[in-house]
């Protein structure tokens, strides 16, 4: 995937390059409106991270700016105003997704990814991990040619590994995905453990392949 | 008691001892003027009686005069000085008694000292002071009553801004706006005050609304430094070789930051609340709203084996979708945050009330205190603003809400508006 990130937070993009050229994306970046109207201008990328909070307030505009000029790349808005008008605004103007501030990058990928998914597939595909295949349109999973049952927290944990797939991923960031904060910290690391163990059962249960690593402390690890 | 009640009865108290002492005042002038008047008659008959006396040597008799009763008594050497006294008067073939004056002298006829006594009714005075007392009177009631309904009239009249200012007052939040009173001012107190107020409003207003944005502000500038310090934990977990007490390092800075994070949305929430006006509402079916929200509690509810019961009738109210959902989350997740494992979690909706109830810690919440905000249960992992946050959005939409501790149950009711 080739991404522009727009971003004037050193300290952010750099995390956000690092996290995803690691998996071989392609990240290019700048700071403002009009660097990243030269980029768009010339190169074509798969998606755009936007943040909204650009110091000449102009993450709007370049969102405008995208979307009257055609350009097929997808919109992420990552935004510290986390308010619901500028959701609103942004999605309202073409944006795909909005993720506000703080977030995790594992949540980042599995947006962008998912997004990516959609728009380049129809969103009527496959995902294949190993001998998981996964029907994202209608939400089967076969593992070794036999399907297995998942609850939807079991698929979401599925999909949101798959996309994070070789790195450690903190249980924080699962129960934020999970749950958002409707529930107590040290309850949700109870329901993501339950809830691993079934998806890492049913998994093993046809496959020959312990996908799920538990890193102590801390996480989970998804990889072959 | 009312100001101008308390004018009206001052000047009523004062108007009335007033007019008392001057009627009595009145009555003794004209009863003075009278027996003055009438002392002058007397006095000129006894002058007659005496030129008579004097010029005819025989005492007149009493027939030649009209109204005046001559009385004539010989008193020996005795010397009676003239002087005027009161005395009963009874006319000549009635037997009833009236008012009358009458003036003694002594003459001296032959020798013999005689007192002579005119008496004259006083009828005609005291008709005279009848009369003049019942104007009087007449006339007081309705001074009295006058001042009264001018008192009223007028004071209420003059005070009308003044309670227009006072209603203000006591309704002004620094959210709302002092309307100023269609109809100008005319009195200059008044005037000032409403001066002086509207000041203090815009003062208040500006200060809080300065408050406000610091807090939008902080808690705005909070979320990038947040995001990095997130990411880049999220890098470092990413990292060959860490050792497990690594990671318990980490887990910790991780748990803290969430811990952080949330407690920065759930002030960026209030602040919202407090902001955004009540303005986008429709109406929302609470009823499929709640069983909406059972839906997607109900892994958390299971995990903690709460039974859910709901008993819920079809009931609308007028809210902000954003903040209904709000509530109800809040709502939802308060109870089952704080209820123990196996416990139980009631929801009833009726036409009047929404009512939360669910187990817990055996033990009434602080009624004053469970609304504050940081109040929050020994082992609660929240950011102790949920139930502020419930509140707000309970008080932006005029839903009342209170709390109850009730056969080992803590209920949350909330008065829905009509």
């Amino acid at each position: 995937m080739k991404l522009l990130i727009v971003e004037d937070e050193d300290a952010l993009r750099e995390s956000i390059i690092s996290y995803f050229t690691e998996d071989g994306n392609i990240c290019e970046y700048c700071t403002d409106f009009k660097s990243a109207c030269d980029k768009l201008a010339v190169y074509e990328y798969d998606c755009i991270l936007l943040d909204l909070g650009l110091p000449d307030n102009s993450g709007l505009e370049l969102l405008k700016y995208v979307k009257k000029k055609g350009k097929k790349e997808s919109v992420i808005i990552i935004s510290a105003r986390n308010s619901l008008d500028d959701k609103i605004s942004g999605l309202n103007l073409g944006a795909d997704d909005y993720l506000a501030k703080p977030f995790h990058l594992a949540e980042l990928k599995a947006r962008i990814i998912a997004i990516h998914r959609r728009k380049s597939f129809n969103g009527n595909n496959v995902i294949e991990y190993g001998d998981i295949h996964i029907d994202i349109g209608t939400m089967t999973v076969v593992v070794n040619k036999e399907p297995i049952t998942l609850t939807k927290k079991e698929y979401d944990i599925l999909l949101y590994f798959i996309a994070n797939a070789g790195k450690v991923i903190s249980k924080t960031a699962l129960a934020d995905h999970l749950w958002k904060d409707e529930i107590d910290l040290s309850d949700s690391y109870d329901f993501i453990y339950t809830h691993i163990k079934n998806l890492r059962k049913k998994l093993q249960m046809h496959s020959g392949t312990d996908y799920i690593k538990s890193v102590y402390g801390i996480g989970y690890r998804f990889s072959e | 008691m009312k100001l101008a009640q308390q004018y009206s009865r001052a000047s009523i108290i004062v108007a009335t001892g007033v007019l008392i002492i001057a009627s009595l005042i009145f009555y003794m002038v004209i009863n003075y003027v009278g027996n003055a008047q009438i002392d002058r008659a007397l006095n000129e008959e006894m002058g007659e009686v005496i030129h008579y006396v004097n010029k005819n040597q025989q005492f007149p008799r009493n027939v030649d005069f009209d109204d005046d009763q001559t009385i004539i008594v010989p008193i020996g050497n005795q010397s009676i000085p003239q002087h005027f006294i009161d005395t009963p008067f009874i006319e000549k073939g009635s037997h009833e008694e009236e008012d009358g004056r009458a003036m003694i002298s002594t003459l001296r006829l032959n020798g013999v000292n005689y007192s002579v006594t005119i008496i004259q009714s006083k009828e005609s005075t005291a008709y005279l002071i009848g009369i003049i007392s019942i104007i009087t009177g007449v006339l007081s009631i309705l001074l009295i009553v006058s001042i009264f309904f001018t008192n009223r009239y007028i004071l209420n009249k003059l005070w009308q801004p003044f309670y227009i200012l006072l209603l203000q007052l006591k309704n002004f939040t620094p959210a709302s706006n002092i309307i100023l009173p269609d109809q100008p001012i005319k009195t200059d107190e008044f005037a000032e005050l409403r001066e002086a107020i509207l000041t203090m409003a815009n003062q208040v207003k500006q200060d809080y609304q300065n408050v406000k944005n610091f807090a939008d502000d902080a808690s705005h500038e909070m979320l990038t430094p947040l995001a990095i310090i997130n990411s880049k934990l999220d890098t470092l977990i990413q990292t060959e070789n860490l050792t497990g007490k690594q990671y318990l390092l980490l887990q910790d800075i991780y748990a803290a930051i969430t811990k952080l994070t949330r407690l920065n949305q759930a002030l960026l929430l209030l602040v919202k609340i407090d902001n955004k006006k009540a303005e986008n509402k429709t109406e929302q079916n609470l009823k499929q709203i709640i069983e909406k929200k059972a839906e997607d509690f109900k892994e958390l509810l299971s995990m903690k084996k709460i039974a859910l019961a709901m008993q819920l009738e079809n009931r609308s109210v007028s809210i902000d979708p954003y903040f209904g959902d709000i509530l109800l989350n809040n709502l939802f997740s308060n109870a089952i945050r704080h209820n123990k494992d196996g416990g139980s979690l009631n929801i009833i909706l009726t036409s009047e009330h929404l009512i939360f109830e669910n187990t817990g810690i055996d033990k009434a919440l602080d009624t004053n205190k469970i609304f504050n905000r940081f109040e929050k249960g020994i082992t609660s992992e929240g950011s102790g603003l949920g139930l502020t946050i419930v509140k707000n959005v309970c008080e932006k939409f005029s839903i009342q809400i209170s709390y109850q501790f009730k056969d080992h149950l803590h209920r949350f009711i909330l008065n829905l508006p009509k």
